[in-house]
């Protein structure tokens, strides 16, 4: 055993080491008990840390969470749930919950109002008009009281639309990928979904109860590695845009993999559907695959700007899940007004195909343009830009500069994303002018540049 | 308090994906792994190269599950925190100085540790009489000055004794952290991984993390 040394530190702890001079130059510096945990910035905590706890009670965690929340809330995360005070237009007013002040006419790269519908006078009409027929609610589960004669319409406008033969329509996007995956697949059955997949993919891989896991993204060897050797049912998950990334899952080679491994494929196109292909009906239809998917998952919040979701394939399919999903099975039905808003936002989005053009216009501009400025926007191919930051330290700095020079936008930090994967995401719509993307573009650079992320 | 110091030149370390089966299997009833994924738990592959220490120099691999730590009111927030299932080292004086303090569970052999730092990447090859028992990879991103406060999980069964305990690791060192997946795991059949499902291990880290020329402090031993 080394020589050993003992001397009293200015707690009164004991420190033993072989050779304190020489640890000494390996930076030991002042005391190491416990308390210096107190020194860690509280911002290099995250939710993950309050996550499990010890203790019996089950309000173990309320109290350490409440004091971690009470110092990073004023620095960094009152920038989430700041409340609008006008529509999701390209400009919006909204209330700074730091100081108060409500900021005015902010550029809006923060919602998914993709074609700019939800505030469009066609679709406010179609509301009001139904709010004097049904009124508000529409006080039932779809299978007993809650469906009308404008949700069997909505589902069959969006089958014609999807090219499918019929479509389920549920209370959110949420809902129809939990009820759906665990609406069909059972314990003892395999799941593979990209390791990129949404919250509600992955809820409904769990409460499926099926064998899970997880191929690397877009990575075909890795997808065909997990379904090697696996005996009995199979199904394939990827969305058709990634919503942290806007890039595109490589459709072609993943459903030959799957093919070849006898899977069943889904798609969620909830960030693509009425966007890509030459209907409009998503990634699938972009890459000429739309009839070799099995089932077509989608949301009426993004691009047609209201609320809901859906799965569109066959009519065995649709037969089958109405009975066994059970997330829309015990949800109320979607209320009356917002399917008529759908409903609008949907025949305006067919009817109107030079608005898709507009926003890849606009997405090719504001892609060119921010790449110009050296601005990092990942893979991006579509209307999600990722404004990589890459460190996770600078990000409310950079997000409170941005929303008090006239963005907003959102931040994006781990654990949504990987650590130093850090970005603000930003939401192109086709309703944005050249004008509002080039002043953004000046802001987001000027602030960038300030921060040191670019040059 | 008495406080035990081990200074570092380095420490890499990289978290991988593993079954949760397999990560229940391992973990003592007290313990539940994290999940990074549904049913994929955390398996952290940590080395270090020790500089200073009761025992001397000597080089450390530490193979663990990534569990919850004890958070409690008014306690310090750790960062997180690790049941060891298997520990190895270099030398045999350090290996007994472990097991009697912290109750580590070890791979009874002087393994041989190779690095090899290149351009913000270390390699690092660990054999057992020179047959390979993994091959780690882990990359670094900025290097931030920190004090990291961890839990570490151990049981006395490990070792042949009884007891379930806990001790406070602090991480006082330049770091840094990142989920680039740039770095890699190979592991090899040996008694170092015997308990794991190797295919169920994935080869690319989701987060690597690398302390530079620091030091680590345990404080003592705690029975929980």
């Amino acid at each position: 055993m080394a020589d050993q040394d003992e001397k009293r530190t200015d707690d009164g702890s004991t420190v033993t080491a072989s050779s304190p001079d020489k640890v000494a130059k390996n930076r030991i510096q002042g005391d190491t008990g416990s308390h210096l945990s107190n020194a860690v910035d509280p911002l290099e905590y995250d939710y993950t840390n309050f996550y499990f706890g010890s203790g019996d009670d089950a309000f173990a965690l309320l109290d350490p969470f409440k004091e971690w929340w009470d110092q990073v809330q004023p620095v960094g995360y009152y920038q989430y749930e700041l409340p609008l005070h006008t529509a999701p237009g390209t400009r919006v007013d909204v209330r700074d919950t730091k100081t108060g002040e409500v900021r005015k006419n902010l550029i809006n790269f923060a919602s998914y109002n993709y074609l700019g519908l939800s505030y469009r006078d066609e679709v406010k009409a179609a509301i009001k008009e139904t709010v004097d027929v049904y009124g508000g609610g529409s006080s039932g589960s779809p299978i007993l009281s809650g469906t009308t004669r404008l949700h069997e319409e909505l589902e069959e406008e969006i089958a014609a639309f999807k090219g499918k033969e019929a479509c389920l329509v549920f209370p959110t996007g949420y809902s129809a990928n939990v009820g759906v995956i665990a609406g069909l697949m059972r314990s003892g059955d395999l799941i593979v979904a990209d390791q990129y997949a949404h919250a509600s993919i992955v809820d409904g891989m769990i409460l499926s109860k099926a064998k899970s896991k997880f191929f690397r993204h877009n990575r075909i060897d890795d997808l065909d590695r997990k379904l090697a050797g696996f005996e009995g049912k199979k199904l394939v998950i990827v969305e058709g845009v990634y919503s942290m990334d806007g890039d595109f899952a490589d459709l072609p080679p993943i459903l030959e993999v799957a093919k070849k491994h006898g899977a069943r494929t889904l798609i969620d196109e909830a960030h693509s559907t009425f966007l890509f292909g030459e209907n409009g009906r998503g990634v699938a239809e972009h890459f000429g695959l739309d009839e070799q998917v099995d089932i077509h998952i989608g949301t009426f919040s993004k691009s047609l700007g209201g609320q809901g979701g859906f799965v569109a394939g066959s009519q065995k399919l649709i037969d089958y899940l109405r009975g066994f999903s059970r997330s829309r099975f015990f949800s109320c039905a979607l209320a009356p007004p917002v399917v008529s808003g759908v409903l609008a936002a949907l025949r305006l989005a067919k009817k109107e195909p030079e608005l898709r053009t507009k926003l890849m216009d606009n997405v090719e501009f504001m892609q060119a343009r921010l790449r110009a400025a050296g601005v990092d926007v990942a893979d991006s191919e579509s209307q999600v830009i990722p404004i990589m930051i890459r460190r996770d330290g600078l990000m409310f700095q950079i997000g409170e500069d941005l929303f008090r020079e006239g963005i907003f936008i959102n931040p994006v930090k781990y654990p949504a994303v990987g650590k130093h994967k850090s970005r603000f995401r930003m939401s192109i719509s086709a309703s944005h002018t050249r004008e509002d993307l080039e002043e953004g573009a000046v802001i987001i650079e000027r602030v960038l540049r300030r921060h040191g992320i670019i040059a | 308090m008495n406080l035990t110091r081990y200074g570092f030149e380095n420490c890499v370390g990289a978290f991988f994906q593993m079954a949760t089966s397999d990560a229940k299997g391992i973990l003592p009833d007290h313990l539940q792994p994290m999940e990074a994924q549904h049913e994929r738990s955390v398996m952290a592959v940590l080395a270090f190269q020790f500089t200073e220490s009761e025992v001397g120099e000597y080089d450390e691999l530490v193979m663990a599950i990534i569990t919850p730590p004890l958070i409690e009111a008014g306690k310090p927030l750790p960062k997180a925190a690790f049941f060891p299932f298997m520990v190895a080292t270099s030398t045999p004086e350090s290996r007994a100085h472990a097991i009697e303090r912290w109750r580590l569970p070890h791979h009874m052999a002087d393994l041989d540790f190779d690095w090899a730092e290149d351009d913000g990447r270390m390699t690092l090859r660990v054999s057992d009489d020179g047959a390979p028992v993994l091959e780690l990879e882990v990359t670094s991103h900025d290097f931030h000055e920190t004090t990291n406060p961890y839990h570490c999980f151990t049981v006395g069964e490990s070792v042949g004794a009884e007891g379930r305990f806990k001790v406070n690791i602090f991480m006082n060192a330049p770091h840094s952290e990142h989920e680039f997946e740039d770095g890699g795991l190979t592991l090899h059949e040996h008694p170092m991984t015997s308990m794991l499902t190797l295919d169920e291990v994935s080869t690319y880290p989701f987060r690597e993390e690398w302390y530079r020329a620091g030091v680590q402090t345990f404080e003592e031993l705690e029975e929980i």
